[in-house]
C-alpha cells in the first residue's frame, strides 16, 4: 500500500432507495478503506451497488436515497453527516467524479471553456476569466488534448466520445481533488480509446498524487488500473484483496464464476461457464448469503444466516462459509 | 457450401445541407466490402464505432439499400428483390439486435411477438402456433408463463432470449446478430453465447456476428473479418487471426483488450494507436489507417493496398506484406 493512512474509510454503510414499488436496500453494511495514492476498484454487475457507493462518497446521491446506517470518513470527516455549507468543501472539490456517458455530463448549451470557468469560479473562487481560461487550457493539455484552444471554444456535440471523456477528466481534476471516483469511465468507448483513457488515468494519478476509486463491471479493466479489487454483489462486499491475489486465486464462488464466464481475447476458451439464476430482489432480502441461490457450493448454513467476513490470507478477505476464521 | 456471398458492397449516405437539401458530401460507411458466409458456420465482423460493421449488417438484412455491389444468397441475386422474393428472403434471414427492449414491440405480449413471424410465413393453425411458441420458449430456456408477459416485465437476458426465439421461429438459415450481448451483464452474456452456440448446431444455422468485443468473437466465431473505416483490413480463420494478427490495426485492437489474467497480461505487447478514427465523410488518402499507424511508410499515404491473400485463407490489406 502506498501509504498507511486511509483517505476514505467506509464503515458499515447502508443505503436505501425509496421507490413507488417499495424500499430497495441497495447497499448493506459495506465497509472498506482506500488508502492515500491507492487505486481501488469496485467490481460487480448491474445492481451490485457499486455505483451507489461511488455516488455516496462523491456526495451525489439522488433525492430518494437515505443512509440509515454507517459512516463515510474522508480524512476523518464523516461525509454522511456534514451540513450543506460544508458539503461544498468536498463535493466536486476534494472528491471529484467522472461518469460513464461523457457527453451526458456536459451541458450542451455552453462551450467547454465556459463550463470549466464555472467550475473554477464556484469551487476555487477564480473570478478572473483570463486566468480561468489559462488554467482550463493547461488542464486540457494535461489530459491529452493538444488543440486545447479550439476545444475550449467547442460545444459538447462537436467533440467525439473519447475527447468528451478527456474533457470530463480535465473538469474533474481542475479543482485539484485528492480523490477521483471513476464510474465506468471507459464503458462507452471503443477498445482502442479505452486503452488511451486508462493510460491517461494511470499517468495523471501518479502526476497529481491522486487516490482513485474505479468502478467497473469489467475484470480486465480492473486488472489494468487497480492495486486492489473489491467485489460487490447485490449490495454487499463478497471479496477484497490485492488485484493479483483476487484474479489468480479468487476465493468467493461468485468471483470464480465471474472470471470463468468472461470470454477471452487472449486465449482460447472451449466452453464458457455461466452463473445460473439472477440477482435477488433487493426489496426482500434473503436471510442468508445473498449469493446462495446461485452458488454451486451452497451449504445449509448459507441459507440460514449471512456469512462472516474473514481474512483468509493477509489483506485477502472473503464473505463465505467455505473459509473458516 | 456458400450460403451468402457479398461482393464489393458499398453504402454511401448523402450529407445534405442548405435550404434545398443540396448534397454536399457522402459518408462512406461501407466502401467495397466482400466476404462469404458458409453453411452452418459463424462469421464475425469486428471493428470500432464508425467502421461500417452495422451498416453492412443492415444491408444484408435488407434494411438499407446498398449504393452498389452484389449480394448472392443460395445462388440467388438478392441485391434488388421484389415483394414476393423479399418475403422468401426474410424467411431465410433473420436478425437479433443489441437492445432487445427496442427490438421487441412494447405493446405486444411475448406470445404475440414470437407468433408474428409464424403467422406471416407459415399456414399453421392457432393451436399449432401456440404449441410452437411454447416449444421455442423452452428451447431458449424460458419458462412458459413468460408468454403472457410484456417486454418491460422481462430482464435484459430474458428479453434477448425472446428476440432469439422470434428469429428462430421460422427456421431461418442465417441469423444476423448485431452486438447481441453488448447490453448484458457478463454472467448473462455467457448464457446467451452458449445458447447461440447450441442452437447453431441443433438447427444447422449460420450466423453473421457483428461485435466490437474481440473476446466474444474469439469465443464463438469460425472466421473473422476486421473492419476499419468501411473496409475489411484483415480476414482469416478465427484462431489464425487471434494467434497471428498481421494488420497493425488488428494488432492494436487485440492489444487494447484488457486482460484479467496477470500472466497473460505480462506477455502481451501493448500497441496504443494515437488519436481517433477519422471521419468517414472525409477519409484519409491511401491506407485509411496511415495517420494512426505505427509502421507508416511513404507509400501508405499515397496508395491504398489491396486485400492480399497471404496463406490459406488469411487476407490482409497492408503494404508491409506486399511489394
Amino acid at each position: 500500500m502506498a501509504d498507511v493512512k486511509p483517505i476514505i474509510d467506509v464503515k458499515n454503510l447502508s443505503i436505501d432507495y425509496y421507490t413507488i414499488e417499495g424500499v430497495v436496500h441497495a447497499v448493506r453494511e459495506v465497509s472498506f478503506r482506500v488508502y492515500s495514492r491507492e487505486s481501488a476498484c469496485l467490481v460487480g454487475e448491474s445492481g451490485s451497488g457499486k455505483s451507489t457507493v461511488g455516488l455516496t462518497i462523491a456526495l451525489a446521491l439522488p433525492e430518494n436515497a437515505r443512509i440509515p446506517k454507517g459512516q463515510v470518513l474522508f480524512e476523518g470527516v464523516d461525509l454522511t453527516r456534514i451540513s450543506e455549507e460544508e458539503r461544498v468543501k468536498y463535493a466536486g472539490k476534494e472528491v471529484s467524479i467522472i461518469f460513464q456517458d461523457p457527453s451526458a455530463t456536459l451541458n450542451p448549451l455552453f462551450t467547454i471553456g465556459e463550463q470549466i470557468q464555472d467550475i473554477l469560479r464556484y469551487n476555487l473562487g477564480i473570478h478572473d476569466s483570463s486566468e480561468a481560461m489559462k488554467i482550463a487550457e493547461e488542464m486540457l493539455k494535461k489530459v491529452g488534448l493538444p488543440d486545447a484552444k479550439r476545444v475550449l471554444r467547442s460545444y459538447p456535440h462537436e467533440l467525439s466520445g473519447g475527447m468528451a471523456q478527456r474533457v470530463n477528466i480535465a473538469i474533474a481534476l481542475s479543482t485539484k481533488p485528492k480523490l477521483l471516483i471513476a464510474d465506468e469511465p471507459t464503458t462507452m468507448l471503443d477498445v482502442t480509446l479505452q486503452a488511451q483513457i486508462l493510460d491517461l488515468l494511470r499517468k495523471l494519478k501518479e502526476e497529481l498524487n491522486l487516490s482513485m476509486i474505479f468502478i467497473t463491471h469489467n475484470l480486465g479493466v480492473a486488472a489494468e488500473i487497480c492495486d486492489r479489487i473489491i467485489v460487490m454483489y447485490a449490495g454487499v462486499i463478497l471479496e477484497e484483496g490485492l488485484t493479483n491475489d483476487v484474479l489468480i486465486n479468487p476465493l468467493h464462488p461468485y468471483t470464480k464464476g465471474l472470471l470463468e464466464c468472461v470470454p477471452r481475447a487472449h486465449r482460447k476458451v472451449q466452453k464458457l461457464k455461466y452463473i445460473p439464476g439472477t440477482l435477488p430482489d433487493l426489496r426482500f432480502l434473503p436471510k442468508g448469503c445473498v449469493f446462495a441461490e446461485r452458488c454451486s457450493d451452497v451449504m445449509d448454513i448459507c441459507r440460514r444466516s449471512p456469512p462472516p467476513y474473514v481474512e483468509v490470507t493477509p489483506n485477502h478477505k472473503v464473505a463465505c462459509y467455505k473459509y473458516k476464521r | 457450401m456458400v450460403l451468402l456471398e457479398v461482393s464489393n458492397l458499398v453504402k454511401y449516405f448523402p450529407v445534405k445541407a442548405g435550404l434545398f437539401g443540396k448534397v454536399v458530401g457522402y459518408v462512406r460507411a461501407v466502401d467495397g466490402v466482400s466476404f462469404m458466409i458458409k453453411e452452418n458456420s459463424i462469421m464475425g465482423l469486428v471493428g470500432e464505432s464508425g467502421s461500417g460493421k452495422t451498416t453492412t449488417a443492415r444491408c444484408i438484412l435488407k434494411l438499407y439499400k446498398p449504393s452498389s455491389g452484389k449480394m448472392i444468397f443460395e445462388g440467388k441475386d438478392i441485391t434488388n428483390l421484389g415483394r414476393k422474393d423479399l418475403k422468401w428472403y426474410r424467411k431465410n434471414v433473420q436478425g437479433v439486435f443489441q437492445n432487445p427492449f427496442l427490438s421487441l414491440n412494447p405493446r405486444m405480449k411475448v406470445e404475440s411477438i414470437i407468433s408474428e413471424p409464424l403467422k406471416t410465413h407459415t399456414n399453421l393453425s392457432k393451436a399449432e402456433i401456440k404449441e410452437r411458441v411454447n416449444e421455442l420458449l423452452v428451447r431458449v430456456g424460458l419458462p412458459d408463463e413468460i408468454a403472457e408477459r410484456y417486454p418491460y416485465d422481462l430482464s435484459g437476458g430474458q428479453a434477448q432470449r425472446v428476440a432469439i426465439a422470434r428469429a428462430l421461429a421460422i427456421k431461418p438459415k442465417l441469423i444476423v446478430l448485431d452486438e447481441p450481448t453488448s447490453a448484458l451483464d457478463v454472467s448473462v452474456q455467457a448464457q446467451i453465447l452458449n445458447l447461440l452456440a447450441d442452437l447453431k448446431e441443433e438447427f444447422k444455422l449460420s450466423y453473421l456476428l457483428i461485435s466490437h468485443d474481440l473476446s466474444v468473437v474469439r469465443y464463438i466465431t469460425d472466421y473473422v473479418a476486421v473492419m476499419y473505416l468501411g473496409r475489411i483490413v484483415e480476414y482469416a480463420l478465427t484462431e489464425e487471426l487471434f494467434s497471428n494478427p498481421l494488420h497493425p490495426y488488428t494488432q492494436a485492437l487485440l492489444s487494447s483488450v484488457p486482460e484479467p489474467d496477470p500472466t497473460l497480461r505480462k506477455s502481451r505487447k501493448r500497441i496504443i494507436l494515437p488519436g481517433e478514427p477519422p471521419s468517414a465523410l472525409n477519409p484519409p488518402t491511401g491506407c485509411k489507417l496511415h495517420p494512426r499507424c505505427p509502421y507508416v511508410m511513404d507509400r501508405c499515404k499515397r496508395e491504398e493496398p489491396r486485400l492480399l491473400r497471404m496463406e490459406d485463407e488469411h487476407y490482409v490489406r497492408c503494404w508491409l506484406y506486399q511489394k
